[in-house]
C-alpha cells in the first residue's frame, strides 16, 4: 500500500469536493469565534467542544483552552444568543483563569446548560472534576458548582444530556482513577440535574468496565442518548496492556435500557463470548500513547459514538488504532443495537477526533481532523462528510479548514485537541474544531468569517488598535451545515 | 426630568467610596480584589458598548487613560488600552454615596465580565480623581499595586522549605530506580495511573550561588519538575542547562506522600545527597535579569517577613 500516495490522494479529493460544498450541504456558515476585543490575543484555543440547546438553537455555548483575557480569578466559555453568527467570552466557570479539560451540553428542554470540567489549578497530578450548571447562558453569573471529586484524580469528563420525562438527565464519561482495580472507566451520572439542588443527583460514579484490564482503560469515555429516553450507549477503550508507549486495546461498546436509572448501568449489552457486560467491537488493537506525533499532536485514543433518533437500534462509532504505522480511524455501524458490528465503513489514515452525529432524517455526519501530504509540506485538514446509506456510495465530503503543519508551532499539547465534537439538532449538524487563525481564504475552503481584526488580503491578523501584526495561532471554529439531502 | 433623576440614582449606587472617605486601607484593599485597575474618562451615563450585557442602564463607557494594575495574561492579551472604550457595570453590593457625570476622571477597579466587539467589566470600586490627591493617589497606588503583585510571591515564600539563587548544571530524567518506585507505588491501585496528563517528571540539579531562605551553606539542590507538555502543567516552570535565578523550593507541593517521598530522596548515586524540592507554581522560578532586580525584590519580600 502507498500510504503517501494515499494520503496525497485524500487531499486532492478534499479539494476537489469543496468545489460543490453549497449544492450538496445546503448552507454552510464557518465562524471563528474569537470576540473582536481579543484580537490582540495568540493563546493556543484548542481541545474544543460545542453545545447547542435543542429547545433554541439561537443559544450556543462553546469551549476551548481558552483563559480568561484579563487574567481573572474564573474561567471562560463562548456564548452565542444568535445562532452562532457572533459570539461572546463568559467567563463563569469556577476554575482559576482557564480550565483543563471541560466539555458542554444543554438538556434537551431545560434550557439548562451543563459543564464537566477538570479545574485548574491542579495541584498534584490529581484533576479535580467539577461538574456545574447554569439556567440561564447569557447571564454573568458564576455557573452553579454541582459535584466535585479528586481522590486521586479524575481524567478527560465528556458530557452527554437530554431532557427526559421532563427531567434532564446527565451522562459524563470520564476516567476515574479511584477505582482499586483498574476499572477506571465511570460515568458519573444524574435523573435530575436541573432542578435539584447540588449535588443535583450526581454521587459516586458508575463503573462500566466489567473486565480485568492493564492498568487501567483508556481516558476516553464517551455516550450517546437515544430520542427513546430509554436507550443510553456508552464507548470505551479497555487497555489489557501498556508498556509505557503502546497500550494494547479492546474498543467496547456497552448499553443501558433503562434510561440510566437504577443501580447497575450499562449492562444491557453482552459479549457472546465471555458473556460480560459490555461488546468487544474489536480485540488486541495497537494503539499508541503520546507518540508518535501526528501532525505535531499527541495520540491515545479517539472513540465516538451516536445513535439514529430515528431508531436506536441504529448505531455509529468511530475508533482510533495504529495500522501500518500509521495512526488510522474507523468508522463502523451496528443495526442491531451493538450487539453485531459492521466491518469498516470508513478508515481514514493519519486521522484523528472523530465527531458523530445523526440528524432527524437519518443522516450521518462525521468530522474529523487529517493529516495530508500536499505541495508546500503536510496540512492539517479539518473535514465534513456526510451519508444517507452508511458510506455505500461514498461521502459527501468538505473541508472546512487546511493549514501547513509546518506553521505553528504548539505551546504545549493537545495542540489542535483530544476531541472537538459535533451534534445535530434537527436537521442541521453543528460542530466546533480548532485549527489556524491565518486569514488566507484558501486555508478555508468552505468560507469563513472572522470576529477578531483580519486582512484576508495581506493574509495578516490585526490587534485591536487596527494596526499592529498579530501573530497566527489556534483558534476555534463553530460551523452548522444544514442538510437538505433528500436521498 | 425623570430620566435625570434616574441617572443620578443609578450612579448612585454604583461609585463604591465617597468622595473625603476614601483611605489609603481602602484604596490598597480595592486594588487587592481588582483583576484590571484603570484610570478613565466617563464617556457615556447609563450605556452600555456591549449589546449583550443584561440591563445596559445601570452600565456606562468609560475611555480607558492609563492602566494601573493588570495581570500577566492581560499584558500578553492586549495591545495599547489606551483610548479604548470600556462598559464598567458595577457590582450588585456596590456602596455608594456620590456620582459620577460625564467627562469625570475616575480610577476603576474592576472584575472580568463580558468579551465581545467591545469588553465589559464589573467594578468593585471607583475612586474619582478629585477624592485624594494626585500624589498621594500615585504613591498610594503604588504601594497597593506592589503589595497586589508580591502577594502570590509572599505565599509561596511562605510555604517554601528553601529560596535560593543559582544556576542549573544539569537536567535529567529521573533514575531509574525512581521510575520503578513510582510505578510501584500504591501496587494494586491506580495511583501510578497513566494520563494523558502525566507529569514526566524530569530533574534540574542546581548549583546554589545564595541560600535566602532555608538550611544555610546547601551547595546544590535538585528541582524536581514535570518536563511535560501537557496543558495541565503549562504553569509550572521547566528547566534548561545553563538556566539561571532564583527558585522558590518546596517538599510539600506533592500531596501524594508516597509519591513525594519517591520524586524527593536523595539520589542513591549522588556522592552529596542534595535536598530535592519542587517548584510547580509559575510564581516558584525568577530568571535571573540584567540589573538582578527579581533576585532584589525576592530578598525585600524575605526581608519584610521576617519577624521584627
Amino acid at each position: 500500500m502507498n500510504l503517501p500516495l494515499l494520503r496525497r490522494l485524500a487531499y486532492l479529493t478534499s479539494c476537489f469536493a469543496l468545489v460543490v460544498p453549497a449544492l450538496l450541504f445546503g448552507q454552510v456558515r464557518v465562524v471563528n469565534i474569537i470576540p473582536k476585543s481579543l484580537s490582540d490575543e495568540t493563546n493556543q484555543d484548542s481541545e474544543p467542544n460545542l453545545a447547542v440547546n435543542p429547545a433554541n438553537p439561537l443559544q450556543i455555548a462553546a469551549s476551548a483552552f481558552t483563559p480568561d483575557p484579563l487574567g481573572g480569578k474564573t474561567a471562560p466559555i463562548f456564548v452565542s444568543a444568535d445562532g452562532g453568527k457572533t459570539w461572546v467570552l463568559n467567563s463563569i466557570l469556577p476554575s482559576e483563569t482557564n480550565t483543563a479539560d471541560i466539555t458542554l451540553r444543554f438538556g434537551g428542554s431545560s434550557n439548562t446548560l451543563y459543564a464537566a470540567i477538570l479545574r485548574q489549578p491542579i495541584v498534584d497530578d490529581q484533576p479535580e472534576l467539577v461538574i456545574c450548571r447554569t439556567a440561564n447562558v447569557t447571564d454573568t453569573t458564576p455557573m452553579i458548582e454541582l459535584r466535585q471529586r479528586k481522590g486521586k484524580g479524575v481524567d478527560q469528563p465528556y458530557i452527554a444530556a437530554a431532557t427526559i420525562s421532563g427531567k434532564d438527565r446527565v451522562f459524563i464519561g470520564d476516567n476515574d482513577f479511584n477505582d482499586a482495580d483498574g476499572h477506571t472507566a465511570s460515568i458519573d451520572r444524574s435523573l435530575d440535574s436541573a432542578a435539584a439542588p447540588a449535588p443535583a443527583g450526581f454521587y459516586n460514579p458508575f463503573r462500566i468496565e466489567t473486565r480485568d484490564t492493564s492498568p487501567q482503560d483508556g481516558p476516553q469515555i464517551r455516550t450517546a442518548i437515544a430520542s427513546d429516553g430509554k436507550t443510553i450507549y456508552g464507548i470505551f477503550y479497555r487497555w489489557t496492556n501498556f508498556d509505557g508507549s503502546v497500550a494494547t486495546v479492546d474498543v467496547v461498546v456497552a448499553k443501558d435500557l433503562n434510561g440510566g436509572e437504577g443501580t447497575h448501568l450499562f449492562t444491557d449489552l453482552k459479549d457472546p463470548q465471555d458473556r460480560s457486560a459490555g461488546i468487544r467491537v474489536t480485540t488486541n488493537r495497537r494503539l499508541p500513547w503520546d507518540h508518535p506525533r501526528l501532525g505535531k499532536e499527541r495520540v491515545g485514543g479517539d472513540p465516538a459514538i451516536a445513535v439514529d433518533p430515528r431508531d436506536s437500534n441504529t448505531v455509529y462509532i468511530a475508533w482510533a488504532d495504529e495500522l501500518h504505522n500509521h495512526y488510522t480511524l474507523h468508522v463502523m455501524r451496528s443495526n442491531d443495537g451493538g450487539a453485531t458490528w459492521s466491518q469498516d465503513l470508513r478508515t481514514l489514515i493519519d486521522a484523528k477526533n472523530p465527531g458523530l452525529a445523526i440528524n432527524n432524517k437519518g443522516v450521518l455526519g462525521f468530522l474529523y481532523q487529517q493529516v495530508v501530504d500536499a505541495s508546500g509540506g503536510q496540512r492539517w485538514l479539518t473535514c465534513f462528510e456526510r451519508t444517507t446509506d452508511g458510506f455505500a456510495t461514498g461521502p459527501m465530503n468538505i473541508t472546512l479548514s487546511s493549514f501547513l503543519v509546518s506553521e505553528l508551532q504548539p505551546k504545549f499539547v493537545p495542540f489542535l485537541g483530544d476531541y472537538l465534537h459535533l451534534m445535530a439538532v434537527g436537521n442541521t449538524f453543528y460542530g466546533i474544531f480548532s485549527a489556524s487563525n491565518t486569514p488566507d481564504i484558501a486555508n478555508f475552503p468552505s468560507g469563513v468569517v472572522f470576529q477578531r481584526n483580519a486582512d484576508f488580503t495581506r493574509k495578516v491578523l490585526i490587534g485591536t488598535d487596527n494596526s499592529t501584526i498579530v501573530d497566527p495561532s489556534i483558534d476555534p471554529y463553530y460551523f452548522e451545515a444544514a442538510d437538505q439531502a433528500t436521498h | 426630568m425623570k430620566r435625570l433623576a434616574l441617572n443620578i440614582l443609578l450612579l448612585r449606587i454604583f461609585v463604591s467610596i465617597a468622595q473625603g472617605q476614601t483611605t489609603d486601607a481602602q484604596i490598597q484593599a480595592l486594588a487587592k480584589k481588582s483583576i484590571f485597575t484603570f484610570e478613565g474618562t466617563v464617556r457615556a451615563l447609563n450605556k452600555s458598548n456591549v449589546t449583550n450585557i443584561a440591563d445596559p442602564n445601570k452600565a456606562l463607557i468609560v475611555r480607558i487613560d492609563n492602566v494601573k494594575a493588570q495581570t500577566a495574561t492581560a499584558s500578553r492579551g492586549f495591545g495599547s488600552w489606551i483610548g479604548k472604550e470600556i462598559t464598567v457595570v458595577p457590582e450588585s453590593d456596590s456602596v455608594t454615596a456620590t456620582e459620577l457625570k460625564i467627562g469625570d476622571h475616575a480610577t476603576f477597579y474592576t472584575k472580568p465580565l463580558l468579551y465581545a466587539d467591545e469588553i465589559a467589566v464589573s467594578a468593585i470600586g471607583v475612586v474619582k480623581a478629585t477624592t485624594i490627591s494626585g500624589g498621594r493617589f500615585a504613591a498610594t497606588m503604588a504601594i497597593a499595586a506592589e503589595e497586589k503583585a508580591n502577594d502570590l510571591l509572599r505565599k509561596e515564600i511562605a510555604a517554601a522549605d528553601a529560596v535560593v539563587t543559582g544556576k542549573v548544571t544539569n537536567v535529567r530524567p529521573l533514575v531509574k530506580s525512581k521510575t520503578n518506585a513510582l510505578s510501584m507505588v500504591g501496587k494494586g491501585h491506580t495511583d501510578s495511573h497513566v494520563s494523558e496528563h502525566d507529569p514526566k517528571w524530569q530533574e534540574a540539579v542546581i548549583s546554589v550561588q545564595a541560600v535566602e531562605k532555608g538550611e544555610p551553606g546547601q551547595k546544590e539542590v535538585v528541582v524536581v519538575f514535570p518536563g511535560s507538555d501537557d496543558v495541565m502543567w503549562a504553569r509550572a516552570p521547566k528547566f534548561q542547562k545553563g538556566e539561571a535565578g532564583t527558585w522558590i523550593l518546596h517538599k510539600n507541593q506533592i500531596k501524594d506522600k508516597q509519591i513525594a517521598n519517591v520524586l524527593l530522596a536523595p539520589e542513591p548515586e549522588e556522592v552529596n545527597k542534595p535536598t530535592s524540592y519542587t517548584t510547580l507554581s509559575n510564581e516558584d522560578f525568577h530568571p535571573a535579569d540584567p540589573d538582578g532586580r527579581n533576585q532584589a525584590r525576592i530578598q525585600r519580600t524575605i526581608e519584610a517577613m521576617r519577624p521584627k
